[in-house]
């Protein structure tokens, strides 16, 4: 009788035992406190099983916790909690600011020497290679690769020869010296290819307006002066060096003035050297 | 940048001033003042000229005395103050033979004025030395009356080309004038010219070329005037 007492007294610490045991393992696979939040969440105490009936005396059993090693342990009262953030990107230090002398003008002065061989008619006028001509040409940028401006520019032809001359019933023979003085007044539109101030920059550019030519002939002791306008153009290619703070650029223009009058077109060639201001 | 664009203003205004009235072609020397100027008849034929004579002189054409009344043939409405210089004629003997074997070898043959041969064509030559602009295309051929007396009195007309050309003599020039007889206007009493040749700047005094620049001009004023061969249409 006491063998059997005792073996129900065990079976049922047995089974508040493994009570006890489910109850932890079910508090496990509920989610996490939030890290921080305060102190580790206490386990329900279960309730103990209902004892069997007419048990000789109450065993007094203590509930077991295991340790779980996925928590910290609790902070000490009265901790600092600081929490942690994931790291960023890493700190790129902005770009230095761009040297002034490297950006773009807001407008430009070239002034160029120009040398010049007419052509068609006016190589008959005046067919010697002229050395004598100048330029100014003043560009505002509109865009970094588009720069309209003005253009005035001085160009003498000029020649002296024995020359042999028909003018209707009447032949003339001797030597005639024949200056041109050309004055182009142009609006300009002007093309920049590429526009690093830094590095070459070759450029197209056309030209549209008037041409006043003072044409003179000074034959034997006669001298024979008149003033004829032209309206013209004058396509451009060019190129600007960088060649430190005053850039230098060459060009090269072709300027055709159509006929006006009883005057001949106009049409010769620069060849143009010179600084961009 | 106000004192930029000062400065541009100003860069611009004096390069525009300072461009107007280059002439780097310029006449700097007297021979270069040598100038042939020659005019032809305007439609008239040549062909038919085969015989000239010329006068053994050269005429003075700047003597006061000699001078028309007007500039232009005649009927100008003032007379020319020439400020004329005295001609020399060291080299009279030089030009007409020059001329005359330019014109001879044109085909022209030349007629024996003494033994009374009336030419086609006779050519007149005359100097004339001035400081001031004249406009004539009239000369006064004084000895036109002597040389040939039959036309005494008679004038010469431009019927083939303008009479009112303006032309200057400041320093010499010498003038070759084709005078057709065969086609003299009787009723008129007046003898065309058919051709004039002015050669300038010859008679410069003090030139040590003259002799070579006279030859020269007076071929090239026959070389350019080709039209007058005899024969060619």
């Amino acid at each position: 009788m006491i063998a059997v007492t005792r073996f129900a007294s065990f079976t049922a610490t047995l089974t508040a035992t493994l009570a006890l045991a489910a109850g932890t393992a079910f508090a496990q696979s509920g989610p996490p406190a939030a890290p921080g939040a305060g102190p580790a969440p206490t386990p329900s105490p279960v309730p103990a099983p209902q004892a069997a009936p007419a048990p000789p005396a109450p065993v007094a059993v203590e509930p077991q916790y295991a340790p779980y090693p996925g928590y910290p342990p609790p902070p000490p009262p009265g901790a600092v909690y600081y929490p942690t953030y994931a790291a960023g990107p890493a700190y790129e230090p902005p770009p230095p600011p761009p040297n002034r002398h490297h950006r773009q003008k807001r407008d430009l002065l070239m002034v160029a020497y120009n040398t010049a061989v007419g052509l068609g008619d006016t190589h008959d006028f005046a067919p010697d290679f002229s050395f004598l001509g100048f330029s100014f040409d003043w560009r505002a940028r509109v865009t970094d690769n588009f720069w309209p401006g003005v253009s005035l520019a001085w160009q003498v032809l000029y020649s002296k020869g024995v020359h042999t001359l028909d003018y209707g019933n009447t032949t003339f023979t001797g030597t005639l010296a024949t200056n041109l003085n050309v004055f182009p007044m142009l609006a300009t539109g002007n093309y920049y290819f590429l526009t690093d101030p830094m590095s070459v920059r070759p450029y197209a550019g056309l030209g549209i307006g008037a041409y006043a030519a003072e044409h003179r002939i000074d034959a034997g002791i006669w001298t024979i002066s008149d003033t004829s306008w032209h309206f013209g153009f004058a396509p451009e290619l060019g190129a600007v060096l960088p060649t430190g703070r005053t850039p230098l650029v060459v060009s090269t223009k072709f300027n055709y003035g159509f006929a006006s009058g009883r005057w001949d077109p106009l049409m010769y060639m620069n060849f143009n050297v010179g600084v961009e201001l | 940048m106000v004192e930029t664009r000062c400065l541009r203003s100003t860069i611009l205004v004096t390069a525009a001033a300072s461009l107007f009235g280059c002439y780097p072609s310029t006449i700097n020397d007297a021979s270069e003042t040598d100038t042939v100027v020659t005019r032809k008849a305007k439609d008239y034929d040549y062909s038919g000229n085969r015989t000239y004579d010329m006068p053994d002189t050269v005429a003075d054409l700047c003597k006061a005395d000699n001078l028309p009344e007007a500039g232009v043939g005649g009927e100008g409405p003032t007379r020319p103050n020439l400020d004329c210089n005295e001609i020399t004629h060291t080299f009279d003997d030089q030009i007409l033979k020059e001329i005359s074997r330019n014109i001879e070898a044109l085909g022209y043959t030349r007629v024996d004025h003494d033994a009374g041969e009336k030419p086609d064509v006779t050519l007149l030559v005359g100097a004339l030395s001035s400081n001031n602009w004249v406009a004539y295309s009239y000369y006064p051929w004084d000895y036109y009356c002597y040389y040939y007396p039959y036309y005494c009195g008679w004038g010469i007309y431009y019927p083939y080309y303008p009479v009112t050309s303006v032309v200057n003599y400041p320093t010499g020039s010498l003038v070759m004038e084709l005078v057709s007889l065969k086609d003299a206007d009787n009723d008129e009493q007046r003898t065309p010219s058919i051709w004039t040749g002015t050669v300038s700047g010859l008679l410069s005094q003090g030139s040590e070329t003259a002799a070579s620049r006279i030859n020269s001009s007076i071929d090239q004023a026959f070389a350019q005037s080709s039209y007058l061969k005899v024969g060619k249409p």
